[in-house]
């Protein structure tokens, strides 16, 4: 199933439903999409390391210019850092909120002048690291 | 219990039935707990008040008695009735007090089982689920051919720290239970937090 995304405004928090089984495509479409609005997307991975999801992006014709991730998974699984990458920030673990929240703000601090959208890849991924 | 005799003019009961309150002829009609004085049930009714009431209630059978009866033997029994009586109220309020505080226990517990319930659903049911189709989509990224496979093993690796998360999460809700529980042993407890 495709969704629209007229008529979204500014400020605002979207929740968008997908099954599990469909949420890599899900988040690819949705991606596409506000590439397409012309919006710079800053994307919080908690359930596909940077690796995967480049390559899932470079398969779907999807340019990584305007496009920051930060990768909470890569890190915390391969136990180890990763080297450094353009438009990727590692943080140690999906848990650690306030390193999350220190690499979105400075993310922001640095898109001053661009329109941001913020997509989270999975809340429900999120929900394992709640303590 | 069985409804009181009227039909003997000696019997305390005939006095008590005739000339306390009107209430208590309607003995069926009352609620059990109000029945008096065979019934020190009454001490149930309200706790620790409820022994105070139970107090007043036997000091106005015996001013009833005195004042309805000149008959010392009458007198005599109506005394010591009340005086069997009062300790007798006193170890009912004693057990009600303590069924009480066991049925507060009983419900705190079902209540801390319950939100144990809840919080388990929902932090044990939608990560396996997250895990499951994270498993079931690497294991179609394979089948599709064309996969790195340090890429799968670094999704597997990541599936396996999910899945130790969920563990730490299961110890940490029996870590709420059992810190609240008398009822687990030792090994059980061990059991549970490991």
């Amino acid at each position: 199933m495709t969704f629209s995304l007229t008529g979204i405004n500014d400020e605002e928090i979207y929740l968008v439903m997908a099954s599990a089984a469909e949420i890599r495509n899900k988040n690819i479409e949705l991606i596409n999409m506000l590439l397409a609005m012309d919006y710079h997307v800053l994307v919080i991975m908690t359930n596909q390391p940077y690796d995967v999801l480049k390559k899932n992006f470079e398969k779907s014709g999807i340019l990584m210019d305007k496009i920051t991730i930060v990768d909470t998974i890569t890190k915390h699984a391969m136990g180890h850092d990763h080297e450094p990458e353009k438009n990727c920030r590692f943080i140690s673990n999906p848990a650690d909120l306030t390193g999350i929240g220190i690499v979105v703000s400075e993310s922001l601090a640095g898109l001053k002048d661009k329109k941001v959208s913020l997509v989270f890849g999975s809340v429900n991924s999120m929900l394992i690291y709640i303590s | 219990m069985a409804a009181p005799d009227y039909h003997y003019p000696a019997d305390h009961r005939h006095l008590y039935c005739q000339h306390s309150l009107a209430a208590f002829r309607l003995a069926d009609d009352i609620p059990e707990p109000f029945l008096f004085p065979d019934h020190p049930r009454v001490c149930v009714l309200r706790e620790a008040g409820g022994f105070v009431f139970s107090e007043l209630l036997a000091c106005s059978y015996f001013v009833l008695m005195v004042i309805f009866s000149n008959d010392p033997v009458v007198l005599e029994g109506a005394l010591i009735r009340v005086l069997i009586f009062i300790p007798v109220a006193g170890v009912i309020t004693y057990l009600s007090l303590i069924r009480i505080r066991v049925e507060d226990a009983l419900k705190e517990s079902n209540k801390r089982f319950f939100e144990f319930l809840k919080e388990a659903a929902m932090r044990l049911k939608t990560p396996l689920e997250v895990v499951e189709e994270n498993i079931s989509g690497i294991t179609s990224d394979i089948e599709r051919g064309g996969c790195d496979p340090v890429d799968v093993a670094l999704q597997l690796k990541f599936q396996m720290k999910n899945m130790e998360q969920i563990r730490q999460t299961i110890i940490e809700l029996n870590k709420a239970i059992t810190d609240h529980g008398d009822e687990f042993s030792d090994a059980t407890r061990k059991f549970l937090m490991e």
